[in-house]
Formats: C-alpha cells, structure tokens, sequence
C-alpha cells in the first residue's frame, strides 16, 4: 500500500509541479485578487444589510413590543343606562338621562342635566331678589342639541279681565290706574306626544328704578292647559301648552319701588321640563322675555 | 487588503504545486485540481482577508479544499437519491490505453467515485484516521474503510509494487468495481 501511495504521491506532485506553472501567474494572481476583493465587498454588504436589518428589527421591536407587553389596568367599562321607569312614549334611565318618542316615531335623546341646570322648584327669595337681568339671554336657552325637537314657539302672555294676550319681546303695555295689576302667564308650542309629559316653572321680575328687582313671583306648572291644534296630515300638529297666571308676587326687602308712571320692566323666565309623574324631570329649555308695564290714567 | 496581491503572489508560488497535487488526488483531474485551488484560495481569503501567514494560509486552502469537494460530493450523492428517475450516468471507465503510467494514473483516478477520491486524499495524504474520515465526511467508518479497499483496488494494479497492470487486468478491474 506505501508504494501505491508513494508513486501516487509522485504523480500527483508532477501534476502538481505543472499546475503551479499556471497559478503563478500575474494574470492569474490579479484575478484571484480581484475575485477575493469583490467577495470581501459583497460578505460585507451583506454583514451591513443582516445589521441593518437586524438594527431595524430591534428598533422596531423597542418601540412596538413594550406597548404590547405593558399590562395596562382595564379601563372600566361604560355601565350601561338602565330604564328605570317608562311611561307610554318616554322612558326615564338611571344616569338621569331620558328618550321620548315624538309624534312623528322620532326618537328624541335627552341627555342627563347637566350642572347647574335648571330644577323643578320655586326660585328662592333670595335668588330672586338677587338676580341681575342683564345675565339673561333672550329667548329660548335649550339644554340640549335636539331641544328644539320637542319644543318650539314660546311666548309671554299678559292675563287681565279679558283673558289672555300674547305679547311681543319688549311690548310696552298700558293698563288703567284703576285696573288690578296685570298678571302674566306663558304658552309655548311642543311636540304633542310629549305634551303629557311637559311641566314648567315660571317667574317673573318686575325691576325697581334702580334696575334691581323689586318683587317677583314664582310657580310650578305641573298641568298646564293643552289645547291641540293643526293637522298630522300636513304636519301642522301641535300641542300649545299654557300656564296659569303667576301670582303672588314678593317684595324684595330694602330694595327701591316701582317707578309705576314711567314704566315697570317685568322679566319672565319660563323653564319647560319632561315629567314622567314619578320623579323623573329633565329641563329641557328655558324662555326669557321681557316687557314695560304702564299705568296710566283711564 | 492593502497586501493581498502579495500575499497571494506568495502563497501561489510557494504552495501552489502542493496544492496543486493535492487537489489532483481529490478530483483525479489536473483542470479540476486547478479550479479547485483557485476557487479555495478565493475562499479563504474572503473570509479571512487579513491572512498573511503563507503557511497558514496554505493549510486554510487546503481545508477549504476538502470542505468544497466533500460539499460537492455529497450534494452530488443526494441528487442521485432525491431524482433517480433522471438516470444519473457516472463516467464510465474507457479502456486504459495509456501511453504513460501519469495518464493511467489520471485515468484510474477519474474512474473513481468522489467519496473514493476524498476517502483516499484524507487518509493518505492528510494522515486522518479512518473514524476521522468518517467524520469528515459524515460517513460510518465501514464505508470509509470500502471506499479505501475500491480505490486501492483500483489503483494497485497502476501503482503497487509488483509488475505493471496489462491493460485488460486494468479494465476487468474497472468493470469488477462495476459490478
């Protein structure tokens, strides 16, 4: 067997001898040297690709991972309203908040009064006579977006022994001296499915000459009169509900008189409400308006 | 990078006919052995681009030598198992009608199998034991050591030390491995 090998050795070192005279070659060797230099470059924008990559991976991993890896603590969940009375078209819910259905199958969301909103009560003598005027704004205020939904036209009404008048924002109105004192009152027009529902809180101002108020009375209309008017058909029906005049009025201790030849301002705020007759109101929007009242001889 | 070419310059004109001679036994062809040489040196010095030892650099081609012809062989090997259908036909030995015993030689080598070749370059020529051939070439040693009795038998008749092989003892032993 060594002498098969030794002479294979011989062989091959003769093959070898004539093969190196073709690898010594300059040629040969810069080409050899260019190959090695081109793999270099390429293992080395590869070694630069896989970093980046790598580099990019991390990254990424760095920004999206933790985020998914934090165990937040759940946000709760929103409780669900629950109704807690429904009376035919309106149902009263827990938070407060209301839906009542209008003639027209519209549901209509009221939402849970807010703070500082108005409340079904009388206004408190002291409320009253500190109230300032110029922080009413005239006209409707609703409470919320789709108020004007469910109600509509309000007006002031001036009650004297003919009846009722319905009056103009800021109408100047001349009774006799002899007369009683005028009375005031308010209508206004709401959906008629909600007008079984409707309650309201009336109160009027009547200012001193030093601007402040001098008296006032307040009222709770909680059946006001309801007379239903147009037609479905044409899309004129309408529920007019109208209070009873408000009286009496209160004097505001220490506070100046009436300046009865020149003119009384009144001021009426009229606040419409949704009652399901089982302790559930929602405001829904209040009516300012004002008016001068002169006595005059005759 | 800077002393590449010189590095190579020395490598081949101090190693090249060893490596040569080497890659003769591993592929039974001097352009095979050629090619190998080059494609190894090319190799080694991507990899390692800051070699300048000429000695270790030689031994780190001959390495890489091994590594592409036994990566070659056995791709080869799975080829034939994954697509027999497709009827994989060895070179078949033609008769030795050898003017010298070196073309004898060539041819014999060539007649042999891959695995045979290597089986033999590591053994012999880089002193391996059988269970490390085996290893190397991720064989059982009973294959290493068949390997090692085919080739010798092919190859005894060319080289051993008793008279010169008649040209038809050449071919009944070609065709005998054959059987």
């Amino acid at each position: 067997m060594s002498d098969m090998i030794t002479r294979l050795d011989d062989i091959a070192s003769e093959v070898g001898v004539d093969a190196a005279d073709r690898l010594t070659t300059p040629l040969l060797a810069a080409r050899l040297a260019g190959d090695v230099r081109r793999g270099v470059r390429k293992r080395r924008a590869i070694a630069a690709g896989l970093m980046a990559v790598i580099v990019a991976m991390v990254g990424t991993a760095a920004v999206v991972l933790p985020p998914l890896l934090r165990s937040e603590p759940l946000a709760p969940a929103n409780q669900p309203r629950v109704p807690v009375q429904t009376e035919d078209g309106l149902i009263a819910y827990d938070d407060g908040s209301m839906q009542v259905l209008d003639h027209r199958g519209k549901v209509v969301n009221v939402p849970p009064p807010v703070v500082g909103a108005p409340v079904f009560m009388q206004t408190a003598t002291p409320d009253a006579c500190a109230a300032d005027m110029r922080d009413l704004v005239q006209g409707w205020v609703p409470q919320f977006t789709d108020a004007f939904s469910l109600v509509s036209f309000g007006r002031p009404l001036l009650v004297d022994a003919t009846g009722y008048h319905g009056m103009a924002q800021g109408q100047r109105v001349s009774v006799p001296k002899s007369a009683p004192y005028a009375q005031f009152a308010f209508s206004v027009d709401v959906d008629p499915a909600i007008a079984p529902f409707v309650v309201m809180t009336l109160t009027s101002y009547a200012i001193g000459s030093d601007g402040r108020v001098a008296y006032f009375s307040s009222r709770l209309e909680s059946q006001p009169a309801v007379d239903y008017t147009g037609d479905k058909a044409a899309g004129t029906y309408t529920a007019t509900l109208t209070t009873r005049p408000i009286e009496p009025y209160y004097e505001c201790k220490g506070q100046t008189a009436l300046d009865l030849d020149g003119g009384v301002p009144h001021y009426l705020t009229a606040t419409v409400f949704l009652n399901d007759g089982h302790g559930h109101l929602s405001p829904i929007a209040t009516h300012n308006s004002w008016m001068t009242l002169v006595k005059e001889d005759g | 990078m800077a002393d590449l070419d010189e590095v190579l310059a020395g490598l081949t004109r101090t190693a090249s006919a060893r490596l040569a001679a080497y890659g003769f036994i591993l592929t039974g062809s001097q352009s095979d052995a050629e090619e190998l040489v080059q494609e190894a040196i090319v190799k080694t010095f991507v990899r390692r681009p800051r070699l300048t030892d000429p000695a270790a650099a030689e031994q780190y081609v001959r390495l890489a030598m091994k590594t592409l012809v036994i990566d070659r062989a056995r791709k080869a090997r799975r080829w034939r198992e994954k697509a027999p259908s497709l009827a994989f036909v060895e070179e078949q030995a033609e008769h030795v009608t050898a003017i010298s015993q070196r073309v004898a030689v060539e041819k014999a080598l060539a007649s042999l199998t891959a695995q045979q070749r290597i089986a033999v370059a590591l053994r012999y020529w880089d002193d391996m034991t059988v269970p490390e051939v085996a290893a190397a070439m991720r064989l059982n040693a009973g294959t290493v050591k068949r390997y090692l009795h085919d080739a010798a038998a092919v190859l005894r008749p060319l080289l051993g030390e008793h008279a010169e092989p008649a040209d038809d003892d050449v071919i009944r032993i070609v065709n005998g491995r054959r059987r």
